[in-house]
């Protein structure tokens, strides 16, 4: 089998409402749908999800896999992941969103070739379903207390504050006020992308540590792993690393130095699933736990995510699943994965387990 | 597709010659063979390999194996889906602590099966495949401890024969000896063959470090073990002292050995093995770990029939960046071998089977003769 031709369809996604985060602003989301095709006749499905303010924008993103990475796939076996993906390393450094798309899509392949879901390639089901966190970032509280009621209502029971934006002190009350609504029907977590200064970390940690949250998300600057590690060891509530993880080496060198509790694997980060595996087992020989992080995916890139968490004991506090069910105005397959009670639960069909929606890919095609 | 059945076959195998090494001799192997059968007919195959306690942790008897295969293993293996592997580990890690080299050929067997039930190559499971043959490292199992002429005489017919690396095994009462070998041995050879000798933890970490710059002098690219597992700090002087690469074997079983092993920044490679470190699912996170931290990746064996072989097989076609090849043919040191088809012996270049699973299938007469039940 060979990949004969792969299409780019690049999108502009619109979501509810502007979200505001501490590494910057969304306003729509721009992925691109990848389709690959075979000599088989089987075609294999893949998503970036870039975003310019966190590493990557969706034009350059459009470039190095137009230009730089689908040519250098053509032709090639997609069961040979590793000698792909190490051909791409060798053409373009980084470039991990792109990367990313096109593995997913190697992996999608496989699985329809060969008639399985694609969690029973990764080591099969070992949970049956994510837990979805979905993250509050409208910064106007009035919003996000009537979100946060309404989404409970739908089953979510994990909610990730995006703090950082405005003053800590308005954080604090925000807080306060979302806590006390949320009682104890959901799990509480605070993401700062990025946003503290160093030497204000450890204190606004602690006393965020009032609201019990599960975890805190990159305090600090993604450079500043030696801050992380100050903020970790002072600190009792897990720090999660997101941005200052992106390869296997990155996740090492946090291992090393006990630097976070908790590592963020997002596929757009890592470069693909592979990689992704790799930074679980990374993680697991530390001691240190994962989360199935996510960028701006439909339920295409969703679902390599979610296999992916399915199947690696290592990555055990969830997801950001809640994208094409909650922040989407429209997802972009006709069957997306089952939301029920908090989790989300594979599609049993073989490969990625979803089917574009042409008609709305359509629609949104830039 | 569920596992309806665990075979366990207890094998005595035969040598041609005894292997030497620092620890002491092996004049026989007593493996186990697995088959575990599925209600659709397919079957996956693996082995384990018990031999003498001497050589390092976490080896088992042949009917220690067999005991903690059936009263431990068996039962988290019956009636489950093969392609639940990280579930099935849970059970198996759940139900007995370590034995990871018992667990290893449970693994094995799970890969051969999903393979052949697949239609496809285990290396397809593991990335693809990256590489289909590969150059031996010579000669059979490590050349012998023995003495240093028969040693040159045997390295000297080897480069001859074709091979283009070479193991020698280490370790001696005497340690010039060790630097005598060596000697001959490149007046035989000469410089160009890289060559790796395997101590299986001998020295202390002076003893080590004065002949390891002794042996500089002549060309060795890798030492393998040179101190006692235990002793990264050790280790990891050594390194710092010699210009030679470290290489770690029985120092790392587990993967969270190999950080430890890392944090001690006591090697520059490290030898996986998945027939004995934890099988394909642990051989694939120990070279993930590797490969984050820059250290070098040698797949290896350790003393298997064509089963366990195909199994290293699998692992080294889908690795991405091996330093050194594996061991040849078990034909170089077993009397016969248990496959159909096995490799022919003082093979120096192998090619990689592209059949489903691990690639073999038993040679049930030969089964028949050495099995001890």
């Amino acid at each position: 089998m060979k990949i004969t031709k792969v299409d780019l369809i690049p999108l502009n996604i619109p979501i509810g409402h502007q979200r505001l985060l501490g590494v910057g602003a969304l306003s729509s989301i721009e992925n691109i749908i990848i389709k690959m095709y075979t000599d088989a006749g089987i075609i294999g499905i893949g998503e970036a999800s870039p975003w310019g303010v966190f590493a990557e924008s969706s034009k350059s993103v459009y470039v190095i896999l137009n230009n730089y990475l689908v040519p250098n796939v053509i032709g090639e076996d997609p069961f040979s992941i590793e000698k792909i993906m190490h051909k791409l390393d060798k053409i373009v450094v980084g470039g991990s969103f792109g990367k990313a798309a096109i593995e997913m899509a190697l992996f999608d392949i496989i699985g329809k070739y060969l008639g399985q879901p694609l969690y029973n390639l990764l080591g099969g089901m070992y949970r049956n379903g994510v837990k979805l966190s979905y993250s509050v970032s409208s910064q106007d509280v009035d919003v996000e207390l009537k979100e946060i009621e309404t989404l409970i209502e739908k089953g979510v029971k994990i909610f990730k504050i995006k703090t950082g934006i405005k003053r800590h002190e308005e954080d604090i009350e925000r807080l306060r006020r979302i806590i006390k609504v949320l009682g104890n029907r959901g799990e509480l977590r605070i993401d700062y992308n990025q946003s503290i200064v160093r030497e204000n970390a450890i204190k606004y940690c602690r006393q965020l540590e009032e609201f019990n949250p599960t975890f805190i998300e990159q305090p600090v600057p993604f450079w500043d792993v030696e801050g992380l590690e100050m903020i970790s060891k002072a600190i009792d509530t897990p720090i999660m690393a997101d941005e200052s993880v992106f390869t296997p080496q990155d996740a090492m060198k946090i291992a090393k130095n006990n630097a976070a509790d908790i590592i963020s694997i997002k596929l757009m980060k890592s470069g693909g699933i592979k990689r992704g595996q790799k930074i679980a087992a990374i993680s697991e020989s530390a001691n240190i736990p994962c989360y199935a992080g996510l960028m701006w995916e439909s339920s295409v890139g969703l679902s390599a995510s979610l296999h992916l968490a399915v199947a690696t004991k290592n990555i055990s506090y969830g997801g950001d699943l809640y994208i094409p069910y909650f922040l989407m105005n429209q997802d972009l397959v006709k069957n997306p994965h089952r939301f029920e009670e908090g989790f989300v639960i594979p599609n049993e069909g073989p490969g990625l387990g979803v089917e574009l929606d042409e008609k709305i890919v359509s629609k949104f095609k830039m | 597709m569920r596992i309806i059945k665990m075979e366990t076959i207890p094998l005595h195998l035969p040598v041609k010659a005894p292997l030497i090494e620092s620890g002491g001799v092996f004049n026989e192997f007593n493996h186990v063979l697995i088959k575990l059968h599925t209600d659709t007919g397919t079957v996956g195959i693996g082995e384990i390999e018990a031999y003498p306690s001497f050589e390092r942790l976490g080896v088992e008897t042949q009917e220690g194996i067999l005991a903690i295969l059936k009263n431990y293993l068996e039962p988290c293996i019956l009636d489950q889906d093969p392609f639940n592997l990280v579930n099935i580990w849970q059970k198996m890690d759940k139900a007995v602590e370590g034995y990871l080299r018992v667990k290893a050929g449970v693994d094995i067997a799970l890969y051969d099966l999903l393979g052949k039930h697949l239609g496809i190559p285990t290396y397809n499971l593991l990335g693809g495949q990256v590489r289909s043959e590969y150059d031996v490292e010579g000669v059979g199992y490590g050349i012998s401890i023995d003495k240093p002429e028969k040693v040159a005489q045997i390295a000297k017919k080897a480069v001859i024969g074709g091979y283009k690396e070479l193991e020698l095994k280490g370790g001696d009462e005497n340690p010039d000896m060790d630097i005598e070998r060596l000697k001959l041995v490149r007046e035989a050879i000469g410089g160009k063959i890289p060559i790796k000798i395997d101590f299986n933890g001998y020295y202390d970490t002076k003893t080590a470090i004065r002949i390891l710059k002794e042996m500089e002098k002549y060309g060795l690219q890798w030492a393998e073990q040179p101190v006692k597992y235990w002793d990264l700090e050790g280790l990891s002087m050594v390194r710092q002292a010699v210009n030679v690469k470290i290489v770690v074997d029985e120092c790392v079983e587990t993967p969270q050995d190999l950080i430890k092993v890392i944090d001690k920044k006591a090697a520059d490679a490290v030898h996986i093995k998945p027939t004995i470190k934890g099988g394909l699912s642990t051989a694939k996170k120990l070279s993930a770990i590797a490969e984050a931290a820059g250290l070098d990746v040698i797949p290896g064996t350790s003393a298997p029939t064509g089963v366990g072989m195909s199994a290293a097989q699998s692992f080294l076609a889908s690795v991405p960046k091996a330093s050194r090849g594996i061991h040849g043919s078990p034909l170089d040191i077993l009397v016969e071998d248990i496959i159909a088809d096995p490799i022919p012996p003082n093979s120096t270049r192998i090619k990689i089977s592209n059949k489903p699973g691990l690639g073999i299938e038993l040679n049930e007469k030969v089964v028949k003769k050495y099995r001890v039940d």
